[in-house]
């Protein structure tokens, strides 16, 4: 008797408040589209970003002469550093292919001898695609014997790593700032629901009904609102999605992914919205206004 | 079943009542009278707990206001029966279901409701108006749900406050009549009123308050 109770009055902020509830759950759909927008674009241009990081690659050379034990410990050398997930060796054949295959020309037929050093190509970890951690793992290469010199695309790590650091910080007071709107509006629509049944929550005092039974109904309202908003959300990032991927075509749309877990992501976050903004509310206007 | 230890209360740093004891049998009629301001709402706002005095001890049943935690007040209440002078009920439920509402927020059964606000209904005579919304009934019968809805918990207690301030005196002298009738089927009633005509024709003691004190008092005839 007291779920079916509870549920009922839940449900009936949506006939008592009609226009401020629809707003809010309008509201909270238009905050979570926007969110979900900005994650979109956030993990497609991390995605982008963390491409090109793919792309940076560190090359030692050794110095020569360079018999096969020396190449043998500088491999073993390069492995041991931390950050290093691992190597390819190029000997000094295999860079006058590369020479030739990049440049046209044998570089045999310009010069007497081979100048190209062999060295190693060395593939970082995931966590160490960035400039710091090139950098230090540059200056422990450094020290090891044998090693002439060392590079990698130092600028362009330390350019995606600044621009990445905008972009999440730019992302993240957006987001935070469509959640704390969104936020406000449940707890107001809440409030204006309380208003409307203060008398309501009155008579419940004077005849013994719990705290809990009078709050659960306003919880059950804000879950619903914030559900609602998360589902109309989804729906309407489901047709932004098939309509860009359809605008793009096959070729571009790979761009653009929108994986299954943002749905649920988004519909939880309505959710969560909700019930914050509900007990927010409560909080402020059963507790403190009410005296419960 | 009712005590008031040596109780003050304030607000703001006006005090409002100062010293006031009062014990109260279980079975008990006792009419509280006063000008407006004199503390008869506070009173009884002390005996449901809504307010927690300042000074002294409040005692009601086995609840006391110096051990009493918040989550037990509901448990309180639900021991009392509460009638206001404004009726309180809810607009857009029937008499039937504003009466029901007090068992339904103790999670009774649906059969248990029915059963009961038809026997409580019946003890109001109000049984041929159970499906009228409030703003379909006069003023007497909407203060007979609030009774209705008072005693459907079956307290120990009933506590009225002005309960017959709305009403023109014929009504008035109904709803004490049906006061009376509870009380002399063992339930106690401590009523608040500033009508002294209505409290000659209470059964019990008279408590006046006055100058933030409590005292017995007989009237004149």
């Amino acid at each position: 008797m007291i779920i079916q109770y509870i549920m009922k009055e839940g449900l009936s902020g949506f006939r008592r408040t009609r226009l401020a509830m629809t707003t809010s759950i309008v509201t909270i759909a238009a905050a979570l589209v926007l969110l979900g927008l900005f994650a979109i674009t956030y993990m497609n241009t991390s995605r982008i970003v963390n491409s090109f990081r793919d792309r940076v690659e560190m090359e030692v050379f050794l110095a020569e002469p360079a018999p096969d034990s020396l190449c043998t410990a500088v491999d073993a050398a390069l492995r041991a550093v931390h950050g290093v997930a691992g190597t390819k060796f190029v000997s000094k054949d295999q860079a006058a292919l590369i020479f030739k295959e990049e440049f046209g020309e044998d570089i045999h037929g310009v010069l007497d001898f081979n100048p190209l050093p062999p060295s190693f190509k060395i593939y970082l970890s995931a966590g160490s695609k960035n400039a710091d951690s090139a950098a230090a793992i540059a200056l422990q290469l450094k020290h090891i014997p044998g090693i002439d010199d060392i590079i990698y695309r130092k600028t362009l790590l330390e350019l995606l790593d600044r621009r990445s650091r905008t972009f999440v910080l730019v992302s993240a007071a957006i987001g935070l700032a469509l959640c704390i709107t969104a936020l406000l509006l449940v707890s107001n629509t809440i409030r204006l629901i309380i208003y409307s049944k203060r008398q309501l929550i009155t008579t419940m005092k004077l005849v013994g009904a719990t705290r809990m039974f009078i709050r659960l109904p306003f919880f059950i309202e804000g879950i619903l609102q914030g559900a609602l908003g998360g589902m109309l959300a989804c729906l309407l990032l489901y047709l932004v999605d098939t309509y860009v991927t359809r605008l793009l075509g096959q070729d571009l749309s790979e761009f653009l992914l929108v994986p299954p877990f943002m749905y649920a992501a988004i519909a939880t976050t309505g959710i969560m919205l909700g019930f914050a903004g509900s007990a927010l509310s409560i909080r402020k206007f059963i507790t403190e206004k009410i005296g419960l | 079943m009712v005590q008031l230890y040596n109780v003050g209360i304030s607000f703001d740093k006006h005090s409002v009542l100062e010293g006031v004891s009062l014990d109260v049998a279980p079975g008990e009629f006792v009419s509280i009278v006063g000008a407006s301001g004199t503390g008869k709402s506070t009173l009884l706002r002390l005996l449901y707990m809504d307010l927690m005095p300042g000074k002294g001890l409040v005692r009601v049943g086995s609840f006391s206001s110096d051990t009493i935690r918040k989550k037990q007040v509901p448990l309180l209440r639900r021991r009392l029966g509460i009638v206001f002078q404004d009726f309180k009920l809810l607009e857009d439920r029937s008499a039937f279901e504003n009466v029901a509402f007090a068992l339904q927020v103790t999670g009774a059964k649906s059969a248990d409701i029915t059963k009961k606000v038809m026997t409580v209904m019946g003890r109001v005579g109000l049984n041929h108006r159970r499906n009228a919304m409030p703003h379909q009934l006069s003023g007497g019968e909407q203060q007979r749900v609030a009774i209705a809805r008072a005693l459907v918990n079956e307290p120990f207690l009933l506590l009225a406050d002005e309960p017959t301030g709305n009403l023109d005196p014929v009504t008035a002298h109904d709803i004490l009549q049906l006061l009376i009738n509870i009380n002399t089927q063992g339930t106690a009633v401590i009523m608040t009123t500033h009508n002294y005509d209505l409290v000659r024709k209470a059964p019990g003691r008279i408590i006046q308050l006055k100058d933030r004190t409590a005292a017995e008092v007989q009237l004149k005839s």
